[in-house]
């Protein structure tokens, strides 16, 4: 099987018209708070029955890649994702625009996007040639060895305040990804007599009533009229030349950003991930490799830098298995794949037989796409972050309104609502007493794909899975990672003190 | 009052903006949950069998180009087109039990765009309502006013099954509430990967261990089908469960962890043609038109078990059902009935349901008459699985 590197459809004037017209929408899309990636693609759905496949192509996956960093703004600036997948940027991206360093948190932004959607298409393309092998490799067993040490790890390096607090809060949404129906042992659990409850807690009310609702809650408290803390607002001023040295700063954590890359990858490639995963993972990666002075949390780049590079090289990487085997890793690409086969189109190890180059011009569509959007919106980031210097009380009512009838039109639900509410008192109260909501977080989402894996390879291999060589390989690499990483974050603390 | 902090004033500016917020909110929310797509009219003739009656519509405008039907049947009954007066001027909201996106979303999208096409003033609204086991989508019509403008594109034939099997608390089933018509229906097809040393039912019989079969649970159809047929075959048999999909439950497959996979017929074709899977049975009582050259199970089993065969088949032939609530006025049933004759049987909508799944419709009287033949046989139907299966 021959791949053309460079595919025809390249050469064709109208496709850079759909990928202009992508990104835009999708700029839209990603830069407000609180709509994103699905809800865009859903609005496309009558514009692409009447679309060639390229131009399909380069509206929907040109248009998404070049999305990232909008997406990530308003995570930044306001503490508000547009979805699950940005939530990490929220932990360092918002303190440091708390601190009057948003220039600095998108500059990072902006160069890790353009880094992992540059080298992650590339990767993926390398990797189309041993496809099997690639998919062998990646199974159960390792999906669950993985993301085991993304939550172990992210839990032991983001408690370093109170340990105890931290593996509460770990533990605690561990035990809330397990309400609903479990499909492998078959048995309901936790409904509280509601089957709202039997696919789990939903997302959106979960998020927002955890990490935004109650930042709302503190500006009153706190009697705050911006979102930059009162003491830091001086610093506000000089947002284009820290958004150069953010941009810079990236490349001081070369390795942070190229683990990430790689993570992105991998965890992207597993069916059934995500992208939010990814992000998860690319940020307890860089929790444990960070070299700066700063805990993560409390203003660390590379709390930046590791999502945001691993959400940029998971989309590409989530392609893989929707192209090779028609498996989408995400919703959205579970939307693309829908909208594909309606164009005639069925992914599979045919098409990557007979239709290479149209594999290979969706991996450059997307590379191209996430230079243009990215530079798209690094243009139009100092007009953005204007609304930092916009009083609270201004535009704070729109977002809470925003957020209640999200969370409601999300299953037109008003026991979402009741979640939300429910989450926001939860969130603010683990706040306030100390408790991570990070990484209740993080255990909250990773917690459902554990237990799944798990029961997967439980099923399939017993416990002798530890034995298989491909898993063997895995838990050395992670070890070593884990102990190199360690034993560099305590070389650090002996020099600091 | 210091710079940075919050006075009297500013709450009232709370209140003002998040007036402003609902209003703009509103609106996006609206924009999320539907959209109005520009009819596409076509001047044709059409013949199409629904459910047994065969209708004929023929609408006005200019044709621009000539569609051909895969099947264009004789007409008895001739009936031009009507707009559904009741309709006019009304909101109605189209319940998809599953996300956006999905098999269910497209096929409800593209019924409201033709219910724009054949109501003047109508707005139809496509609300996704995703969750347990695609129950929340009937749930919400159960909910509504009987007044038929709240109806859901319901998994009938998945509920039915799953109302067997598991308990969900709920005061109704798929049986009581009025379907207006089916869009698709099919069967489950036994695929195993490509390169599977597995090539026929035979070789599963041969080897030294229970057959692995990738599943999403034990209770809906995929599982239903895998009892059924290892029962009926005396295959010994091993379910590996919670694949979040049919995509990951066939990357099982093309990695080795699982053996076997009952699919839908139509997403089967599709990994066939792909090139990731290879179909070994049909779980029905003759071959299918899709796949001819694969066995079917009603030809692999004596006679006297066909019963628990044509049983599923019929509670299969529920597929994808328009419901409304069961109070819904005989009239208000008669305006949906016009007006579905008339989609049926438009040549665009064909295609365009053709490209999410094989279009198999049938008019709300037909779908009744289904309905009431099977909800007696269920409980023989739930008896005859446990016996196999206990556990389920």
């Amino acid at each position: 099987m021959t791949f053309p590197l460079f595919p025809e459809y390249l050469f064709s004037l109208d496709i850079y018209f759909y990928l202009l017209l992508g990104v835009l929408w999708f700029y839209v899309f990603g830069i407000l708070p609180l709509v994103g990636t699905l809800q865009g693609l859903v609005i496309l759905i009558p514009l692409v029955y009447r679309l060639d496949i390229p131009q399909a192509f380069a509206l929907l996956l040109g248009g998404v890649a070049g999305m990232w960093l909008a997406e990530s703004t308003a995570s930044i600036l306001l503490r508000i994702p547009g979805g699950p997948v940005t939530v990490p940027l929220i932990m360092d991206g918002f303190e440091l625009t708390r601190r009057g360093r948003a220039g600095l948190a998108l500059g990072a932004a902006a160069s890790s996007t353009l880094v992992g959607g540059i080298i992650s298409p590339l990767f993926c393309m390398f990797l189309l040639s041993i496809v099997l092998l690639v998919l062998r490799f990646l199974g159960p067993a390792e999906v669950l060895l993985i993301v085991l040490w993304g939550l172990i790890t992210s839990a032991v390096t983001l408690s370093e305040k109170d340990r105890r607090k931290g593996i509460f809060s770990a533990f605690l949404g561990l035990l809330l990804s397990t309400i609903g129906f479990s499909y492998a042992s078959q048995v309901p659990r936790f409904l509280f007599g509601t089957y709202e409850l039997w696919e789990g807690i939903p997302m959106i009310p979960f998020f927002m009533g955890v990490l935004v609702m109650p930042e709302f809650v503190r500006y009153l408290v706190r009697g705050e009229k911006y979102v930059v803390k009162t003491e830091y607002l001086h610093l506000t001023g000089g947002f284009f030349k820290d958004f150069l040295k953010g941009f810079r700063e990236t490349f001081k954590s070369i390795r942070v950003l190229l683990q990430s890359i790689v993570i992105g990858i991998i965890v992207g490639i597993m069916p059934g991930a995500g992208l939010a995963t990814s992000s998860f993972l690319g940020y307890s990666q860089a929790s444990l490799t960070t070299k700066r002075k700063e805990r993560l949390g409390e203003g660390n780049l590379d709390g930046v830098i590791g999502p945001q590079a691993a959400i940029a090289a998971g989309f590409p990487g989530d392609l893989f298995p929707t192209v090779t085997f028609a498996v989408p890793g995400s919703a959205s690409m579970a939307i693309i794949l829908g909208l594909l086969m309606i164009k005639g189109l069925t992914p599979g190890p045919h098409m990557l037989a007979r239709q290479a180059s149209l594999v290979y011009y969706m991996y450059w569509i997307i590379m191209i796409g996430c230079v243009i959007g990215t530079l798209l919106s690094i243009l139009l980031l100092p007009l953005i972050a204007k609304i930092i210097k916009v009083q609270v009380t201004t535009w704070a009512p729109i977002l809470i309104a925003l957020i209640f009838i999200s969370t409601y039109i999300d299953r037109f639900s008003f026991f979402d609502l009741l979640l939300l509410l429910i989450f926001t008192l939860l969130g603010y109260a683990m706040e306030k007493y100390g408790f991570s909501t990070a990484l209740l977080v993080i255990g909250y989402v990773l917690g459902d794909l554990i237990e799944t894996q798990a029961m997967l390879v439980y099923q399939l291999y017993g416990l002798t899975f530890l034995l298989s060589s491909s898993t063997l390989i895995l838990v050395v690499i992670l070890t070593l990672v884990t102990v190199l990483s360690l034993r560099a974050m305590s070389g650090k603390k002996g020099e600091g003190s | 009052m210091s710079e940075g902090k919050v006075g009297r004033r500013d709450f009232l500016k709370y209140l003002g903006t998040g007036i402003g917020g609902l209003v703009v909110g509103g609106a996006l929310g609206y924009l999320t949950s539907s959209y109005t797509a520009t009819p596409v009219t076509v001047a044709q003739t059409v013949t199409q069998v629904i459910g047994g009656a065969t209708v004929t519509a023929t609408t006005t405008k200019a044709v621009t180009e000539t569609k051909t039907l895969t099947e264009v049947r004789t007409t008895t009954i001739a009936q031009t087109v009507k707009p559904a007066r009741y309709f006019e001027g009304k909101t109605i909201e189209l319940v998809v039990p599953y996300a956006a996106g999905g098999g269910y979303d497209l096929a409800t999208r593209s019924l409201a765009s033709y219910i724009q096409k054949y109501v003047k003033n109508v707005t139809p609204v496509v609300i996704n309502k995703p969750g347990a086991e695609a129950l929340l989508g009937p749930a919400a019509v159960w909910n509504s006013k009987p007044d038929g403008l709240t109806v859901c594109l319901a998994n009938a034939y998945g509920n039915a099954y799953a109302s067997l099997t598991k308990d969900y608390a709920q005061p109704f089933t798929i049986f009581d509430f009025l379907p207006l018509g089916r869009i698709t229906w099919g069967t489950e097809v036994a695929v195993v990967a490509k390169d599977s040393p597995i090539k026929t039912v035979e070789d599963l019989k041969k080897l030294d261990r229970k057959v692995k079969f990738a599943g999403l649970g034990i209770g809906d159809e995929s599982g239903i089908s895998t009892i059924l047929m290892c029962s009926l075959l005396d295959i010994p048999f091993v379910f590996v469960l919670g694949y979040k999909g049919s995509g990951e439950a066939i990357s099982s497959l093309v990695r080795g962890d699982t053996d076997v996979y009952l699919v839908d017929e139509d997403t089967a074709y599709r990994y066939w043609q792909a090139g990731s899977v290879r179909p070994i049975l049909v779980v029905y009582k003759e071959k299918l038109k899709l796949f001819p050259d694969v066995p079917a199970l009603g030809e692999l089993i004596p006679k006297e078990a066909h019963r628990i065969l044509t049983l599923k088949d019929n509670i299969d032939r529920l597929g994808r059902l328009l419901i409304a609530h069961p109070k819904t006025p005989r009239e208000v049933y008669d305006a949906w009935q016009d007006l579905l004759k008339d989609i049926f049987v438009d040549v665009d909508f064909i295609e365009e349901q053709e490209k999410i799944r094989s279009f198999k419709p049938a008019l709300g009287d037909k779908m009744k008459q289904i309905m009431e033949e099977i909800k007696p046989l269920l409980p023989e139907f739930k008896e005859t699985l446990k016996k196999v299966y206990p556990e389920l």
